[in-house]
């Protein structure tokens, strides 16, 4: 089986590179290069830390600042690779006097900050960037460290308590099992029963828990009979302790916990480790907004919005509520919202929608929704109930194990009254207990924890992350799989792919950079990497016409820059350089597939899924996609709304979501299987199941391989299991188990299912 | 066999020790993050390795 790709390694940590780069990360680059002494940040005068500028006010800081301690602050840092990386940030306090102190938790990605009173979050910020990083401050709300902190510690102690008592426990019952009678068995004995309440007391508070809530919301869970073993176990045991017989089950009873509790704990940590990774940032970010009022101009946060404000927004700030354009014109990227690839130009009056973006000049709007009313919120919000609404998806061995619960009870019961009648109720008590201690689901109850948390954190490591372990069993029912087109199945970035004439002399190159130099807009972004080599040219008297195009004047000419709207008929997008009114030459663009898309996809047609896609592009764009890839035309549905992709899947059974924007978030929840694939919104990393952190498709196939894989390991697993209870259970209504094969059997059995599971996820 | 009166209470104490060592280094944040000391350990700061060096290629040479 093979499931990671090869990559170089990195030059300076050894680690896998992601791309094929040479070094994993930027501070690799950097430590590998330079000595990091003689490095200084170039200071604040980036873009990113002036944009941030409004993150520095009072009212800000104080919203992200701990409660605890006026100068800490827990920022979420992207794109940690390795060791270097904890080290140069750990640096930072080195190369600014605003930082006293961080704390790198590499795990969560996070790092807590010690901070001097004039703390600049934007120049933070700034450093982070050039350092190679994205930081978010975090809230305390948001920060998921601080709230498994002290469940973690609690679960760590009553592991750790477990733990020694069973060790003990297990000390003082060998001599017994060698043969030990007399005075000292029934000492030793008694030291096991004390040694055992630390454990019923204190250790199995969860499953008491557990069991309580199982009882009251009458569901079966596997706490009950957990709960139900561990009391007869113990009871019974106390009974036979004081009336001299010999089986006691002190040591299995207790090792049976403790198992239990760590592999539980073990579950806990992997998926803590995903959810945080998962959902960390809230989808409309925090932030400053500027105010229009009578007498001039205020700033607000952007919770703090009401209908009827006046905002002005500037370039590249996400818009914070839905509203009526006040400016002439503006041109908003709303691919968040309906996943074109092109923004969009509105004039006066037309609605803007909260979650788009601003482009390239500051507009004024006048607000109208805010919050839950506007068109995200009310996206948000049924998402919300969908999540409530949405059936449990029961897992096999869910299933199996409600069975085994049953059965075995009902056995214990028939048994203790039929054989109670027949010879005594005495013989028929003890041996019906027995059955119950011996046949409590073992494998059910830490194998499939133990199955799952391994299969996690596998798929973790490939890049995979995923909130529960009963999805595997779920990727194994698809049948069908929907892709979205932008960001998913293409790099959702435009980039230029041909032009006319094909040769271009430098000049025009440099002459379209200067022209777009100020622009955030796509195909601004498209030429500055194709020509990243190339100096921009100084431009005299540059205008720029919204919706159209921009012009400027260079050695006595006059140069514009048009959009060409014939692009309909080819799927491509394309802009035409005009000199004075002569078209000099025509650029094409489009939006190019990850380039292992192809192979993901061809793979996924012959293991006999029904591949689609579902988008909200325009249909010539998604047709010309649909052919590059060799997907067949009846599954191929263009230009949907959210709610019409939502209800494309609820007519599939067994389908897959595959997307990344918010418009894809209703129909991730919704699919039987939702992914989100990187660079998505946190919208739908929310509402899915499984998060891809790689780029590119080949993380589908490992997740198919591993869901594979980690079913048959828990069938394997079930199946002994099955076998253990039937041959244990029967061997002791027989009343063939004294306390020596019982006590052999129940660790064995574990071990075995340990073994194996980690066998097969080497 | 009399000595398994004071071997026991002996072991229960030694256990007991180690039970709240760990109770204790737990609520200190020992176990809280796993992952990043051990990264953090794996690099030194450049000056430091060379001094290191030094150091190393003394004690070899018989200075100490």
């Amino acid at each position: 089986m093979e499931l990671s790709h090869s990559f170089p390694n990195c030059k300076y940590c050894d680690q896998q590179c992601l791309d094929g780069a040479e070094f994993c990360c930027q501070a690799c680059e950097l430590l590998f290069q330079i000595d990091y002494k003689s490095w200084l940040p170039k200071g604040d005068q980036s873009l990113q830390s002036k944009k941030n500028e409004f993150m520095d006010s009072e009212e800000f800081k104080s919203f992200y600042k701990n409660p605890a301690n006026e100068n800490e602050f827990t920022f979420y840092i992207e794109g940690l690779q390795c060791a270097s990386c904890i080290h140069l940030l750990e640096k930072i306090p080195e190369f600014t006097n605003q930082v006293t102190s961080i704390e790198v938790n590499f795990g969560l990605s996070l790092a807590k900050v010690i901070v001097s009173d004039d703390f600049k979050i934007s120049q933070f910020l700034g450093l982070l960037e050039e350092l190679g990083y994205r930081g978010s401050p975090l809230s305390k709300n948001e920060n998921l460290a601080d709230k498994y902190k002290s469940e973690n510690r609690t679960s760590l102690k009553r592991i750790a308590i477990a733990g020694a008592c069973a060790g003990n426990i297990m000390l003082f019952v060998v001599p017994i099992y060698g043969g030990l009678t007399g005075p000292y068995a029934v000492a030793f004995n008694w030291i096991s029963f004390f040694l055992f309440l630390p454990i019923l007391f204190y250790s199995s508070v969860p499953f008491y828990q557990g069991a309580w809530n199982s009882l009251r919301y009458r569901v079966i869970n596997v706490d009950l009979p957990i709960v139900v073993a561990l009391l007869t176990g113990f009871i019974f045991s106390t009974m036979n302790l004081i009336l001299g017989k010999p089986d006691i089950y002190f040591d299995s009873t207790a090792s049976f916990l403790f198992l239990i509790l760590s592999t539980r704990f073990l579950v806990k940590r992997i998926q803590q480790k995903t959810l945080s990774d998962s959902s960390i940032l809230s989808f409309l970010p925090i932030q400053t907004i500027e105010c229009k009022t009578q007498s001039g101009k205020t700033s607000k946060l952007s919770l703090n919005i009401s209908v009827g404000d006046t905002l002005i927004i500037y370039p590249d700030q996400i818009i914070p509520a839905d509203g009526a354009l006040n400016s002439v014109n503006a041109d908003i990227d709303i691919s968040i919202l309906n996943g074109e690839s092109l923004p969009h130009t509105l004039a006066l009056g037309m609605d803007v929608y909260a979650g788009t973006r601003c482009l390239n000049k500051s507009f004024e709007m006048k607000v109208t929704k805010v919050g839950h009313d506007t068109e995200i919120g009310k996206i948000i919000s049924s998402l919300e109930k969908d999540s409530l609404k949405k059936t449990q998806f029961v897992a096999l061995s869910e299933t199996i194990s409600h069975w085994l619960i049953g059965i075995v009870f009902s056995i214990a019961v028939i048994f203790f009254f039929v054989y109670g009648a027949l010879v005594n109720y005495d013989d028929a008590f003890n041996r019906s207990l027995a059955l119950i201690v011996i046949a409590c689901p073992c494998a059910l109850a830490f194998g499939t924890p133990l199955t799952y948390a391994l299969s996690l954190r596998k798929a973790r490591d490939l890049g995979i992350l995923i909130k529960n372990g009963n999805v595997f069993e779920k990727v194994l029912q698809l049948k069908t799989i929907f892709f979205d087109k932008t960001g998913t199945l293409t790099s959702g970035q435009l980039a230029l792919v041909s032009s006319f004439p094909c040769q271009i002399p430098d000049e025009w190159k440099q002459i379209v950079l200067a022209l777009e130099s100020r622009s955030l807009h796509p195909l601004a972004f498209a030429f500055r990497k194709s020509w990243s080599n190339l100096p921009p040219v100084n431009i005299k008297n540059f205008s720029e016409i919204i919706g159209k195009g921009v012009s400027g004047e260079f050695a006595g000419a006059s140069y514009s820059l048009e959009s060409n709207y014939s692009r309909e008929e080819s799927g491509l997008m394309s802009v035409k350089l005009k000199k004075d009114s002569q078209t000099l030459a025509y650029f094409y663009f489009s939006d190019e597939l990850h380039p292992d898309t192809k192979n993901v996809i061809q793979e996924l047609i012959r293991w006999n899924y029904d591949i689609g896609i579902i988008s909200g592009d325009r249909k010539s764009i998604v047709d010309k996609i649909a052919n590059d890839t060799g997907i067949k035309p009846e599954l191929v549905y263009s230009a949907r709304s959210p709610q019409q992709k939502l209800g494309i899947i609820r007519t599939v059974p067994f389908a897959c979501m595959i997307g990344d924007g918010a418009n894809d978030s209703l129909a991730l929840n919704s699919a039987h299987v939702g992914i989100s694939v990187k660079g998505s919104v946190s919208l739908s990393h929310n509402s899915s199941d499984i998060c891809f952190t790689r780029p590119g498709l080949n993380s589908l196939l490992d997740l198919i391989r591993i869901s594979k894989r980690s079913q048959q390991i828990l069938k394997l697993n079930l199946a002994f299991a099955l076998l253990y209870n039937f041959l244990g259970g029967s061997l002791a209504l027989l009343g063939y188990v004294n306390p020596l094969v019982a006590a052999i059997l129940m660790p064995i059995s574990s071990l075995l299912i340990i073994v194996n599971t980690y066998r097969g996820l080497k | 066999m009399n000595i398994i009166f004071l071997m026991i209470p002996m072991a229960m104490a030694f256990a007991g020790f180690f039970v709240v060592a760990f109770l204790w280094a737990s609520s200190k944040g020992q176990f809280d993050d796993l992952e990043t000391p051990a990264m953090r350990i794996l690099i030194d700061d450049k000056n430091n390795k060379k001094n290191n060096e030094i150091s190393n290629e003394g004690s070899k040479s018989g200075i100490i």
